[in-house]
């Protein structure tokens, strides 16, 4: 990584030295939304400080120390005091996360200590370090700002931004523009907020009125560090921002930041069932696919729904002394890509990978030379003509230093070799050696030329025997690719930028992409094209990322419309979708106010009533059930049970059949969902897999049998899936199962599709767009198709809780959004309007109609489970042996059998009797006819 | 005498722990009352014929040559399993000694002058249905290692299995084997067993930023793990001030227990049949400096027992809450009877300690196996 990041830094260097990067190039005036300023551009900002953030009126000085990120203030005295996460209170979610702590603050004019926390947590401190209030969102606080009119602006490193009445904590608004941290917010001379992300620049009225946003590629650790001698943001009277690499006037063009919201839609109909690693089209009827095999790599040729494969080989065909001692030996073959030879036959472009130095020296380091193979006559063999002209240039095992030819077109140029390299092009049949002094990064076929993409410098085009440079735009991320279907339409790519460049044949536009762009860009015109990952598409006005895509390591498209993909899964053909999305309307927070502290929930006496068994589920031919986490009940009542080991099918009489034996799930999500007897919704993961937020599929379980569901939430792992007594059924998922550095980092899907709806079980899932971005738990299907979908604010889960209650049939109706002191572990829906939800620290919340009342159970012992039969008969399972029951006016304990330690973590009511699953035992709870539910 | 150290408990319902010196030491010692068990050994020699076991009555050939025994793990007293140092397993009943195993799944190889290139076999964990030994496989340029494990089930067959690093501690309670990873991921399997129970341990929350920017040392470092059953167990995880931090699992999940001031390192953990833990800690700053307290935690309360101002120890492991036992620094060894700390001899250093379901417990010292008979077997 950091090879490539030097790689990419000496490419913006040279990209500038370059004579065409000299010419400015002028980004032409595109959408713009724009606010104009009313108020005088010269106007002085109320606020002047001369003291430092971290300073307090009284002379005390607070800091952040480092490790532990705990606040140690000085006073005037030198006396030291340090505040800690226990005492700065941040909710609670997750019981065992180490290291939330602080992140940022900033003293007010007052004396108020204002702290920024880990988990999203804003938190005002009197001068005698008593929490005044404490509000929370979404994503670790990365800024603190001091705005006029007694408001601040906050910051997070999940792209959220808000302003807040610092007396009070009261939010005045909030709005999630980007994913990617923000840094600190800059209050402007000219009384704007300034918002800088990795995707560029947001700007905004104090009063919360976009004014622009200009996109720019940015470092993604743009909110959280800062680089030496890197001169801070400041934004003068006109308007005019500078430092930190960047220079925008008010006037200027300002390609907005695109919508990362996933509107686009394919259909993906599987080809073939083939591990396909690349994919070439060497005619308008026929697919060349370099596969993994089950032995060696191969070849599969694909046309009129046949398929002829081709072995190729694993070594080279010569053995050679890879060392003074050694004997001679044939070497292993790395294929790196299958192209259209000049010769009109496919070459596959390939490196023979020699010995370490080192036994064990990392891969990359191994010293490999090209080999090229022809498939001619249904065989593969080596071209020694070429290769023999390589042969004096070595690299290393490194996927980037293989050869470089057109994967698209007729491939008339290789390129080959790293600090020294040649390039091969082909005329008629035969080829000419040219040295390069610097590198080829890429190289394309675009209508008539083929282009090659220096390592630094402008991208040249083939003229004759002639490179010849073309205007090539300037990007602080460095070009690194160039795609497009003629001279007159050609894109322009870097590796990790969020700007992609088209060239109309007149000017540049800069547009950006809601995602990087690593791999680059395919055309097929001017309105149609896709980044080669298959996540993004281009429509002719906008990028947008593709809702339930595959990802592609191969992609096809044709000038007729037809569209191929081909990845790990298979061989893929898309097709615009006829499917709708479902937007839901934009969500109204109920609560703007800091919460207070909820009260406490009074129980009552124990229940009676009721028999409490514990239970042992019988296995035909296998060892009983006799712990579980998880209960799921059908609309028809039939009850999964999902064990460590095995998920099962419990019929009336309690015995049991084994459904499934693979799915061995660490956490205590919902992946499972049963629709009938034998037959639901599941999510398969591969457990060792570390691809997080992909490694759910979807899978239709039926008959014994589990096959993929033709829609997948893709960029999340799927943490619930429920539904409702019609069908009406949910798909929520989560994009915080990542490593720590990966979820500090900007992800795509932040903003993306979190749930599939679907009316009932006859109706294919539909993408639900506009659902708030927040970490998901847990959700419940109301009776008219809606959800209750509950969570926490920030990733883990940590921060406070969240309640999204999407109205009316698929949500669409009205989406209103509750705030709660501590993560929500679980929801039960009673009505369309009423639902009861639980989680840590005891809580309870009760929503009915717009109201919600908040309360925490006595031991404040972590509530897991909660389930519905009714407004009247509600059940609560959680930590320390806690099972309550509601009967419309109390809740009351229940004398449990598993003992005072017993987690209960899923409950579950089927035929009248309720399922309790707990690590410690289950329980099989009945009215015993003394007790009626209400 | 120096005054108990006081508890402070935490708002929250944690435990601050604090530990000084070795608190309850008398100014002038008395001696321990000594360990009412019969202390026996016997050896394990290689000779002509292969790993032989020798009682402490036997003579044992004079061309033979002790095997030096790393780990010891024991269903019962009749079902001793050893690991010697160059990676073989031997079974014995504490009479004979049989052959099990050289090198399981082809490991047991290091070349130390090269970064301990290969795979070395450390430990051997014994549970109701499988036997596990542990490795750790380097390369050239690695920084930490592989773990690499070679399970022996009933059926008699080896099965080799490897994951990305190599656990912090291994541990067999009943039926199940458990491991606590050093892993930097947050859903990888932490703490597993060869069972399907696995869980995520304590883990970093996704917004902390390590200080030092290191992907690996991101992860989280546990001290010490005991697991009772799939519901409950303990693991002392380093924080992100790498201090330990003692964490209780229900089954679900993981709930902070108690901290420790200063620059407490908690050596070891056992938990006995009341679901009470039995901790060994100290102060000392070197990484080798034994601990030199004992600390039994019933769920609430963190009670110290009271040890003389000699007493050094590394590992605490148990029959029952009236026979808990710990290996001293050279030839001591100490039991808790219930009531009272009791000092016995071994023939040299304890490197190993197990102790097995029917009450023996077994020390691996230099050349020898020691072993306190049970109760109704001593005098």
């Amino acid at each position: 990584m950091l090879r490539l990041r030097v790689f990419l830094g000496t490419l913006v260097l040279a990209a500038c030295s370059s004579t065409e990067a000299k010419k400015p190039v002028k980004t032409p005036i595109v959408a713009v939304s724009s606010s104009p300023n009313k108020e005088p551009a010269n106007k002085p900002a109320a606020a002047k400080r001369s003291r430092k953030l971290n300073e307090s009126p009284n002379g005390d000085v607070a800091s952040i120390v480092i490790p532990g990120n705990v606040i140690e203030i000085v006073d005037k005295t030198n006396a030291k005091r340090s505040l800690d996460s226990a005492i700065l209170h941040p909710p609670p979610g997750e019981k065992g996360l180490i290291g939330i702590s602080a992140r940022t603050l900033t003293y007010l004019d007052d004396g108020t200590l204002v702290a920024g926390i880990g988990d999203g947590t804003v938190v005002a401190l009197d001068n005698r370090d008593t929490p005044k209030w404490s509000v929370g969102f979404r994503g670790a606080i990365t800024g603190i700002v001091p705005a006029n009119e007694d408001r601040i602006v906050i910051t997070t490193q999940r792209g959220v931004i808000a302003v807040l009445k610092s007396t009070s904590g009261e939010v005045l608004w909030e709005k999630h523009p980007m994913s990617g941290g923000l840094a600190s917010a800059v209050f402007g001379a000219d009384e704007r907020i300034y918002a800088i992300g990795p995707r560029g620049v947001i700007s905004y009225s104090l009063d919360g009125a976009l004014i622009y946003s200009h996109a720019v590629t940015l470092s993604e650790d743009i909110c959280c560090e800062e680089k030496k001698g890197e001169t801070p943001v400041e934004v003068d009277a006109s308007g005019h921002i500078t430092g930190r690499g960047l220079d925008i006037h008010f006037e200027d063009p300002h390609p907005a930041i695109a919508d990362a919201t996933p509107v686009t839609l394919f259909d993906y109909e599987k080809v073939l069932d083939e591990k396909v690693l690349g994919l070439l089209a060497p005619g308008p009827d026929e697919l060349l696919l370099h596969v993994s095999g089950q032995k060696n790599n191969e070849v599969v040729r694909y046309a009129g729904g046949k398929t002829q494969r081709f072995p190729i080989p694993a070594r080279t065909s010569k053995a050679e002394r890879t060392g003074d001692d050694t004997k001679p030996q044939k070497l292993p073959l790395e294929i790196d890509g299958l192209v259209a030879g000049p010769n009109g036959n496919p070459w596959l472009i390939a490196r023979a990978i020699f010995p370490p130095y080192d036994p064990d020296a990392p891969w990359q380091t191994r010293p490999s030379k090209a080999v090229l193979l022809e498939l001619a006559d249904k065989n593969v063999r080596e071209r020694k003509d070429l290769q023999a002209q390589f042969d004096e240039y070595w690299v290393t095992s490194s996927e980037s230093s293989h050869i470089q030819c057109s994967i698209e077109g007729s491939a008339k140029i290789f390129c080959f070799g790293s600090d020294l390299q040649v390039c091969a092009i082909y005329e008629g049949g035969q080829h000419q050696i040219v040295e390069r002094k610097t590198q080829v990064v890429n190289v394309r076929v675009i209508g008539k030329y083929t282009y090659i993409v220096p390592l630094s410098g402008p991208v040249e085009r083939l003229e004759g025997q002639q490179f010849v440079p073309i205007t090539t735009p300037t990007d602080p991320d460095g070009i690194i690719d160039v795609a497009g279907t003629s001279e007159n339409d050609l894109w322009f790519t870097s590796a990790y930028g969020y700007v992609a460049h088209h060239w109309d044949g007149k000017t540049f536009k800069a547009t950006s992409l809601p995602m990087a762009a690593g791999l680059g860009i395919a055309a097929r015109s001017p309105t149609d094209a896709w980044s080669r990952d298959g996540l993004m598409h281009w429509d002719g006005t906008r990028w947008s990322v593709i809702a339930d895509s595959r990802s592609a390591a191969g992609i096809v498209l044709r000038p007729s419309g037809e569209t191929w993909v081909g990845n790990g899964q298979g061989l893929f053909r898309a097709k615009p979708s006829t499917r709708l999305s479902v937007q839901l309307p934009a969500a109204k927070f109920v609560d703007t106010k800091p919460l207070n502290k909820p009260e406490t929930l009074t129980l009552g006496p124990t229940q009676t009533g009721y028999t409490l068994t514990k239970t042992s589920l019988a296995i035909k031919n296998g060892s009983p059930v006799t712990t579980a986490k998880r209960a799921e009940v059908a609309r028809d009542g039939t009850l999964w049970i999902e064990a460590w080991d095995r998920l099962v099918e419990v019929d009336s009489q309690s015995n049991a059949t084994v459904l499934d034996k693979d799915e061995k799930r660490i956490e205590f999500d919902r992946w499972f969902y049963p629709e009938g007897p034998g037959r639901g919704l599941l999510t398969h993961r591969d457990r060792e897999s570390e691809s997080y937020n992909t490694r759910d599929e979807l899978r239709q379980f039926e008959a014994g049998k589990a096959t993929k569901s033709p829609v997948q939430l893709t960029g999340h792992d799927v943490v619930a899936i429920a539904g409702n007594a019609l069908g009406a059924t949910w798909i929520l998922g989560s994009v915080e199962a990542r490593t720590l550095y990966e979820l500090q980092r900007p992800n795509a899907s932040e903003l993306g599709v979190h749930a599939f709806v679907r009316s009932d079980e006859r109706s294919t899932f539909r993408p639900v767009l506009g659902l708030p971005a927040v970490a998901y738990r847990n959700l419940a299907v109301t009776p008219d198709g809606g959800a209750f979908l509950i969570g926490s604010l920030s990733p883990g889960a940590t921060g406070e809780g969240v309640i999204v209650h999407a109205r009316g049939p698929l949500g669409a109706k009205e989406v209103v959004r509750y705030r709660v002191q501590s993560s929500v572990l679980a929801v039960a829906a009673v009505s369309n309007d009423e639902a009861w939800a639980v989680g840590a620290m005891g809580l309870v919340v009760h929503i009915k109609g717009n109201v919600i009342e908040r309360r925490t159970i006595p031991s404040q012992a972590w509530l897991r489970a909660v389930v519905a039969n009714g407004p009247n008969d509600v059940w609560i399972g959680g930590d320390d042996g806690t099972l309550l029951h509601f009967d419309g006016k109390n809740w009351r304990p229940m004398n449990q059998p598993l003992g005072p330690r017993a987690a209960y973590s899923g409950l579950a009511i089927s035929n009248g009797v309720i399922w309790a699953t707990s690590p410690s035992g289950i329980v099989r709870i009945t009215n015993n006819g003394t007790t009626m539910p209400m | 005498m120096t005054k108990p150290q006081n508890w402070m408990a935490l708002a929250i319902g944690m435990v601050l722990v604090g530990t000084g010196s070795s608190a309850l030491a008398d100014e002038k010692e008395e001696a321990l009352l000594p360990i009412e068990r019969k202390i026996s050994t016997f050896s394990i020699r290689v000779t002509k014929t292969g790993y032989t076991h020798f009682a402490s009555t036997d003579k044992a050939p004079p061309e033979s040559l002790p095997a030096k025994i790393i780990a010891i793990s024991a269903r019962s007293s009749k079902e001793i399993w050893m690991l010697t140092d160059t990676g073989v397993v031997l079974q014995d009943d504490g009479k004979e000694l049989k052959f099990r195993q050289a090198k399981p799944c082809g490991w047991g190889a290091v070349n130390r002058e090269y970064n301990w290139l290969g795979t070395s076999l450390y430990n051997i964990i014994v549970d109701e249905n499988e036997v596990h030994v542990f490795g750790q496989h380097r390369g050239m340029n690695t920084r930490v290692g592989a773990e690499r494990r070679a399970t022996l089930s009933k059926n008699g067959k080896w099965t080799c299995s490897e994951k990305g690093l190599v656990p912090d501690h291994e541990q067999a309670s009943g039926a199940l084997t458990w491991r606590a990873a050093y892993n930097m991921d947050g859903d990888a399997c932490r703490i597993g067993s060869s069972s399907g129970h696995c869980t995520s341990g304590p883990r970093f929350a996704p917004t902390h930023i390590d200080p030092v920017r290191d992907s690996i040392d991101m992860g989280i470092h546990n001290a010490a793990l005991w697991m009772h059953s799939p519901d409950d167990g303990w693991v002392v995880t380093l924080n992100e001030l790498f201090k330990p931090v003692l964490y209780r699992f229900n089954g679900v999940a993981w709930t902070m227990q108690s901290k420790f001031v200063d620059s407490v390192r908690v050596h070891s953990i056992w938990g006995d049949e009341q679901h009470q833990l039995w901790l060994t800690a100290g102060t000392g700053t070197e990484w080798n400096d034994p601990a030199n307290q004992i600390f039994r935690f019933d769920g609430k309360n963190l009670k110290q027992i009271p040890t003389p101002k000699s007493f050094k120890t590394k590992r605490v492991h148990g029959h029952s809450s009236r026979d808990v036992w710990f290996s001293g620094i050279g030839d001591v060894v100490y039991q808790w009877d219930g009531a009272r700390l009791r000092q016995g001899k071994v023939p040299g250093q304890v490197e190993d300690m197990w102790v097995s379901s029917d009450n023996v417990a077994f020390f691996v010292v230099p050349e020898a196996i020691a072993f306190a008979a049970p109760p109704k077997e001593s005098p």
